[in-house]
Parts: structure tokens; sequence; C-alpha cells
């Protein structure tokens, strides 16, 4: 592969990156401003919110399938610091999940909030996907 | 698993980023194979053996063999 190549193919990328991380922040932006705007009375009917839901999932799905796209296009190393975060994160969730579970079945904590799990698993894949790309630096 | 990458990439006077471009990968993934703490996929043995025009088993030496 000529040096021309390997530079479009970066660039592509690089660019491939961009529309994934800008997808997911509107994805996520979209989620907060839903919530807030059903929490605050924002909306005038419930279609608009309805509406509002369904584009908001859609665009969900689109950043699945932009994610598995990305990672198709990563070499084999960030491919496995990726897995290996992605399955850290899973299993993590999962533990936490039924941790949550028990102690709120034995009335220790009050009942568990979804948003909890997510930041939980955001905080293993991230932390995971920065200790990978340490040991193989 | 050993290998002999950094001494053939050395060889040729290629940085680990010229190689990179020639597998295809990144300059990280060269690194980490050279430094025995990645093993590359088979197909990735086959691109760098068809590279340097030798066998598989005479650039990356099995421990256990």
């Amino acid at each position: 592969m000529n040096k021309l190549t390997a530079s479009t193919s970066k660039k592509e990328k690089g660019m491939k990156n961009l529309i994934f991380v800008a997808s997911t922040f509107i994805w996520i932006a979209m989620m907060i401003f839903i919530d807030k705007g059903i929490l605050y009375g924002w909306f005038a009917s419930d279609m608009q919110i309805n509406l509002l839901i369904a584009f908001d999932t859609i665009l969900g799905i689109v950043v699945i399938f932009m994610f598995i796209n990305l990672l198709k296009s990563m070499d084999e190393l960030q491919r496995k610091i990726q897995f290996d975060a992605l399955a850290f994160s899973m299993g993590a969730t999962f533990v936490a999940s039924i941790t949550y579970s028990l102690l709120t079945t034995a009335q220790i904590v009050r009942d568990s909030e979804t948003s909890d799990l997510i930041l939980i698993m955001t905080f293993c894949y991230m932390a995971s996907v920065i200790c990978g790309q340490v040991k193989y630096r | 698993m050993k290998n002999r990458l950094k001494v053939l990439r050395a060889e040729r006077d290629w940085t680990q980023a010229d190689l990179a471009n020639k597998l295809d990968v990144s300059r990280q993934t060269i690194n980490s194979i050279e430094k025995d703490k990645y093993d590359p996929s088979l197909p990735l043995a086959f691109k760098v053996a068809r590279l340097f025009q030798q066998s598989i088993e005479s650039i990356f030496i099995d421990n256990e063999a």
C-alpha cells in the first residue's frame, strides 16, 4: 500500500470516527431533551412525544450499526482492545445489576435506577479501553 | 510466541510506521507484536510472511515447540 492510499484510508477512518461520535452525541442530547421535556411539560401533545421517542430509538439503532462498522474498520489489535472493553463492561454491569437487585430486596438501598447501571457500564468501558491502550501502546 | 519482526524490519531499514502501512495495520500493532505483547492473527502472520518472502515458522517461533 502506498503512502497516498494509506493517508486516504486514515482520513476515511477519521471521518467515520467523527460521524460516529457526532451521531452518538446527537442521540444522547436528544434523549436528555426528551426526558427533560416530558418532566417540565415542554411538549404540546402526546403525539409529539411519541414521534420524538420513535426518532430517538431509530437513531439509537443507527448508532449501533455505525459502531459495528467502526469495529470492522479497525485493525485487529484495536478490535481486541474494544472487545475486551465490551466484555469487561458487560460483565461488570451484570454483576452490579445482580448486587443492586439483592440490596434492593434486602431493603438496604432504594430502588435501583437504570441510569446508575448505564453510568457503571460507561465508566467500565472507558476505563477498560484506556487500560488496553496503555497495555498495547 | 517470539518473532523476528524487528530484525527483519531493521534489515530493510523500515520504521514501524513503514511496516504498519505495508501491512495495513496500526503502528501500535507492529510495536505490540515486536515486544511479544500480542500474537498476530493467522491472516496477518501470512501477510507478514508474504511481505518478507519467508515461511511463517521462520518469522514466528512457538515457545512450546
